[in-house]
């Protein structure tokens, strides 16, 4: 018990610590503030111990007996993988967050908020069950709705898009708490399809519980043969992955991540790099082997893990090319997780359709880890930049690099990682999806993660090039003609940034020495022997691997070269007028109007119609009618009794009259006598009752 | 024989003259009396819960003799008590919200306040008696003696058209209840008993008392009667002027205690005497459930009225119940009953919300008006945070245990019977709920986000007497959202005696 009461405060410590953020408040902020990331620290502290000691073991509570529901945390190679993850990468966030939020409004709620969001998210991890998981999944997308709306008196400043952007006549331009709905409600349409499944899973499997759902795998009554026998173990698979792709703003839900801007950088570093997106990924990368195991029963296999791997490709692909034109430096952060995202969905899928599914297992959670040390590098710096250039719109900012050198190192480090340059750690990550891609025959995705490669490298340099190197913007001259100079962020926000990005580097240059041991950690996971992975078939031939690393590194580097041509050397203009292929990128393909028109707009027409012309039209006028010739009646009371031979209609207007009468009197003031009458009788009733006839 | 439960009774009935004479003096600081008056309750029932936990439905009752008719007899058993707890602690909370609310709404006219507390005093006598009622007759009369004191509160201190809207909702209910009866009176006469507990067992040894397609005629009028309660789609059209144009504490009854009253006495009544004809008809009222879930909050979407919002949610909400109930295992029975219970604290939690921004604003309870209240309001805005929560069904708040089981049991129902219906009601069901989160979202965005305006720059925080109501619903919510066991036990074992597994 002592051992794994360790992995449980992994997740309440922050939790708890939410909860004493409004007590600490009271004593100081200062302690407030230090407090809130003390509960961090000791969460990533705990899930580092817990990883080193702890045995693998599910340790269960109980939760609701009269179902035999139990509450576990799960401890094993992967759940600690993401736990260890999720909680030192907050941890620095958290830090950042002392420098960054200082003298900002709400700062208890947001730091409640924060170390609520962190135990959500620990606690998605590392449930043993899908009902225990699923508090968690939905905890942090509260969470994220309420972080990312914390500016919730929505002053213009904090707005994501550009003044007067619209789409299809629908406007682009986000308010945080527009932004935090819309997340919310988004990211639910995903969850219903992921609650779908776990009915269908749970109304065969009487159970929620991750190990024991694998385990009835074995048997031949499971709860896979019975969803197969009906027809619905590959639609539940599909809807189970539902979930994810709301929660990793994949395609057809990816909308909601570009918009979700408006909260704090410390938020979107938060949220893309740590928590709230990568939840979609470790679900797939959870119940994903289940469903293989499950779908092999029933040679389904390839239907489920192309849907994946296709989802993910495409959608690596559409974030990339918006990324390419956007004007906001954190959204062109923004549509590069959502890409990023895409290549870890890509692996996943890959795993299951090649013959080797560890290996493609393996490279979606590598490039998790990667992409989650770069990216918070970036997002913590892009915050720093726009704090300095007072503005989100990367053309508002310019030669930033010369007053912020080490920002500057620090992103580009960062930037390069994200490019897939060697040695980062995002070139291994990133190349071994698009090896394996080629190598499991899939040529059509690995053409699409190829041009994703060539993008990616194309915005991460125009970005740098836009903001950091060139001329100051005329925007940034009248800042420091008014007295405000570019100058390096404070260290406790200097220090998380920068670690990140070189641990990015570090990262990389260790990669081949624990590379193959981790593999290995994360694939004893699958230790039960209900797991049947193919036997691993050995890799392609040194050259061929030789000539996959070289052709995905050529490819970004000739994108970020031309990038680099484009806005490196020339001072960068704001072109108002875009070709139509910018504009139809920029106006994101024209998905998010699309959507609106549909899904908004079309729904709130559809109930203002129903309104109208149902409730209003039909049920109402109903009432009304009844309710007006109910008076009527009543005031006729007199002859009506003799006069309406019909019995119904008799009855109705009598009590009507009855009441009418009531109503007049009520107004004259003499109700209160009817009351009171009316108390007494049912007194004199209860009386009787009880002591005359109670007695007999 | 201890007179425990009939104190339950006994003590808001005794309240109503003493009410009535303090008032005089105390004028609406008479809503602290009947604080405790209605506190003394909901004691005596966990009291009595407490002596029957050792039997296996946690059944504590007491049958005083009511010749010719059978027994008038007061029960708190596993299905009662959660339903129980939820009245008794509304009708208390809502004594004290009511206090500067009707103090506003009545002003300085210290003989209002008696009548105003006595006929909340009956009213809470009626909810009372009804879910305790072990006789069909005794049943009837309370769920009759709930409807007189809420039509002359909503006449009295409503908003409005109150005259036609009290009348109205006057009129539906008491047609509904007067079907109600036939179905009663049938029964009585065939089974030859009133007692539900007779009834049962005469009808177990002589099933042809009532011949099957009696009992679904039966279970016709006695559906009717209880589903106009519930206002479900079609029948609903009372409702949402009722609610919206009651006084507010009336319409935070109405909604979080009342109607689900309808949805407890189907279990408590038709399922557990008719259940066979009840699940003839359960495919039927799944559809019809599906209907009033989705009509619900797709005319709640379009509101701009809070409370008429509100009142909608309620009917919306009110599907999930009978959806539950639909679903007849033990899942989608005990999922209702919780959702009775998260529907109690979401819509105690939202109309006091409400009335707590009338009161601080004027009486503007229009949507489009307000907006920017949170950092005025902090308490009452994080309650309405909570309570939108609950309402749309986030893990953490009783609100998502509650759907979570009541869909399971769709989805049971539907793989049990392998029936495609079956699975595409209850996937569309699921589907509603993402309705329910875009207006209950929406109109926490619209009241307390943004900028206040000139009508809201000048607002306070809400007196105590309703923000320790908002904040003591708020814990309930999350305390049964993390550990619904000792609710969701209950209505479990209950349910299994009904419906079986």
């Amino acid at each position: 018990m002592a051992s794994s009461l360790l992995a449980w405060l992994i997740w309440v410590t922050p939790l708890v610590g939410a909860l004493l953020t409004p007590l600490f408040a009271k004593i100081h902020s200062r302690v407030r503030d230090i407090a809130a990331v003390g509960f961090t620290f000791v969460a990533a502290v705990l899930a580092t111990v817990t990883a080193l000691t702890v045995a693998a073991g599910d340790y269960t509570v109980a939760w609701i007996p009269s179902l035999n529901i139990t509450a576990g945390v799960l401890v094993d190679p992967l759940s600690l993988f993401m736990a260890n993850i999720v909680a030192w990468i907050s941890l620095l966030i958290m830090i950042y967050s002392i420098g960054y939020m200082k003298g900002e409004f709400g700062l208890t709620r947001y730091w409640f908020f924060m170390n609520l969001f962190i135990g959500n998210m620990l606690l998605l991890v590392l449930a043993d069950n899908l009902l225990m998981m699923f508090f968690g999944w939905e905890g942090v997308g509260l969470c994220s709705y309420a972080l990312i709306g914390h500016y919730y008196r929505d002053e213009p400043k904090y707005w994501v898009g550009s003044p007067g952007d619209t789409a299809l006549g629908v406007s682009e331009e986000y308010s945080p708490t527009k932004s935090g709905m819309k997340a919310f409600v988004m990211t639910r349409i995903g969850d219903i399809a992921l609650l779908i499944a776990i009915f269908l899973i749970f109304a065969f499997a009487r159970t929620f519980n991750y190990n024991q759902l694998v385990a009835q795998l074995g048997s031949s009554g499971s709860w896979a043969a019975n969803l197969a026998r009906l027809g619905l173990l590959l639609p539940t698979a599909l809807l189970f992955f539902g979930g994810p792709i709301g929660k990793s703003a994949q395609f057809p839900l990816q909308e909601w991540l570009p918009d979700a801007m408006t909260g704090p950088a410390s938020v979107s570093a938060l949220i893309h790099a740590a928590t709230m997106v990568k939840a979609g990924v470790f679900l797939t990368g959870r119940m994903g082997p289940v469903f293989f195991i499950a779908l092999s029963q029933f040679n389904q296999v390839y239907q489920f893990f192309g849907v994946i791997a296709w989802i993910g490709a495409f959608t690596a692909l559409l974030a990339a090319s918006q990324a390419a034109v956007a004007r906001e430096i954190k959204k062109v952060l923004a549509y590069s997780t959502v890409s990023q995202i895409g290549y870890m969905m890509l692996a996943l899928g890959i795993a299951g359709l090649s013959a080797n599914f560890l290996a493609g297992y393996s490279a979606g959670l590598f490039h998790l880890l990667s992409h989650a040390v770069f990216k918070a590098s970036l997002f913590l710096a892009a915050g720093w930049v726009l704090h300095v250039a007072e503005s989100r719109f990367m053309d508002e900012m310019g030669g930033l690099a010369k007053a912020m050198k080490l920002t500057s190192a620090s992103m580009l480090l960062a930037g390069l990682s994200l490019m897939g340059i060697p040695p980062f750690s995002g070139f291994w990550t990133k190349d071994a999806i698009l090896s394996l891609s080629f190598l499991g025959g899939q040529y059509i995705l690995y053409g699409l993660a190829l041009l994703t490669a060539f993008i990616t490298g194309f915005y991460t340099v125009r970005m740098l090039g836009i903001t950091l190197a060139g001329k100051p913007s005329k925007h940034v001259e009248d800042l420091m003609e008014g007295g405000k100079h570019p100058h390096e962020a404070g260290l406790t926000m200097l220090i998380p940034y920068l670690l990140l990005a070189l641990g990015s580097l570090g990262l990389g240059l260790a990669y081949p020495l624990y590379s193959g041991p981790l593999t290995t950690y994360v694939a004893s996971t699958f230790s039960s022997t209900v797991y049947k992975f193919p036997a691993v078939v050995s890799s392609a031939s040194g050259l061929t691997d030789l000539l996959l690393l070289s052709v995905s590194t050529a490819a970004a580097i000739v994108g970020g070269g031309i990038a680099y041509l484009l806005y490196f050397r020339k001072n960068y203009v704001v072109k108002i007028d875009m070709n139509p292929i910018q504009r139809f990128l920029y106006k994101r393909w024209y998905l998010d109007a699309i959507y609106y028109k549909v899904f908004v707009s079309g729904l709130l027409a559809a109930s203002q119609g129903l309104y109208t012309y149902v409730e209003q039209g039909i049920w109402n006028r109903l009432n009304n009618t009844i309710g007006r010739d109910i008076m009527d009646y009543s005031r006729a009371s007199d002859q009506l009794d003799t006069q309406v031979v019909d019995r119904a209609a008799n009855e109705v207007a009598s009590y009507g009259s009855r009441l009418s009468n009531l109503l007049r009197r009520l107004q004259s003031g003499v109700t209160e006598q009817y009351v009171i009458g009316f108390a007494i009788g049912i007194i004199l009733l209860l009386a009787y009752m009880l002591f005359v006839v109670g007695a007999s | 024989m201890t007179l425990l439960l009939i104190g339950a009774i006994l003590v808001p009935l005794l309240a109503i003259p003493i009410l009535y004479a303090l008032s005089k003096k105390l004028t609406e600081k008479t809503g602290f009396v009947s604080f405790i008056f209605l506190l003394i309750p909901l004691v005596t029932v966990l009291y009595a819960a407490l002596q029957g936990s050792g039997s296996p439905q946690g059944t504590y009752q007491e049958l005083y003799s009511w010749s010719p008719i059978g027994n008038f007899g007061f029960r708190v058993d596993n299905l009662s008590l959660p339903i129980l707890f939820i009245i008794g602690l509304l009708t208390a909370l809502v004594s004290l919200f009511s206090v500067p609310y009707m103090h506003q709404r009545i002003g300085n006219d210290p003989g209002r306040y008696g009548l105003y507390y006595s006929l909340f005093a009956l009213y809470s006598l009626g909810m009372i008696g009804t879910v305790l009622a072990t006789n069909l007759i005794e049943f009837y009369l309370f769920f009759e003696i709930m409807l007189v004191p809420s039509f002359f509160l909503i006449a009295e201190w409503g908003y409005g058209e109150k005259e036609r809207i009290s009348l109205t909702y006057f009129i539906w209910t008491h047609v509904g209840a007067l079907v109600l009866l036939v179905g009663i009176l049938v029964t009585a006469y065939l089974t030859g008993a009133t007692d539900m507990d007779l009834v049962i067992s005469n009808l177990a040894v002589n099933p042809g008392l009532i011949s099957t397609t009696l009992r679904l005629g039966i279970v016709g009028t006695m559906c009717f009667g209880f589903f106009v309660k519930i206002g479900q789609f079609g029948l609903h059209v009372w409702l949402p002027s009722a609610y919206a144009e009651a006084p507010t504490p009336i319409s935070t009854i109405l909604a979080a205690a009342m109607t689900g009253i309808g949805g407890y006495a189907t279990v408590r009544i038709v399922m557990t005497i008719f259940p066979q004809a009840f699940l003839t008809f359960s495919a039927f009222f799944a559809g019809w459930a599906l209907i009033t879930m989705i009509y619900g909050s797709a005319m709640a979407l379009v509101q701009d009225d809070i409370k008429r919002l509100l009142a909608y949610s309620s009917i919306s909400q009110m599907g999930y119940i009978l959806f539950g109930l639909a679903a007849f295992n033990s899942f989608g029975v005990s999922g209702s009953m919780f959702q009775y219970v998260s529907n109690g604290t979401a819509k105690g939690i939202l109309f006091i919300v409400v009335g707590a921004v009338m009161l601080q604003v004027r009486g503007e309870r229009s949507l489009s008006k307000l907006g920017g209240l949170a950092s005025k309001m902090p308490i009452t805005a994080t309650a309405a945070f909570i309570g939108s929560l609950t309402l749309a069904g986030l893990p953490s708040t009783n609100g998502f245990l509650s759907e979570f089981f009541l869909f399971q049991g769709g989805f049971v129902r539907a793989t049990d019977t392998a029936s495609e219906y079956r699975l595409v009601i209850a996937a569309l069901g699921i589907v509603a709920t993402a309705l329910t989160a875009g207006y209950s979202l929406m109109a926490m965005k619209k009241i307390f986000f943004g900028a206040p305006n000139s009508d809201t720059s000048n607002v306070k925080e809400a007196p105590w007497t309703i923000t320790l109501p908002l904040i003591t619903l708020s814990i309930v919510t999350i305390i049964l959202g993390i550990y619904p066991e000792p609710i969701l036990g209950r209505l479990l074992s209950a349910a299994r005696a009904i419906v079986g597994s």
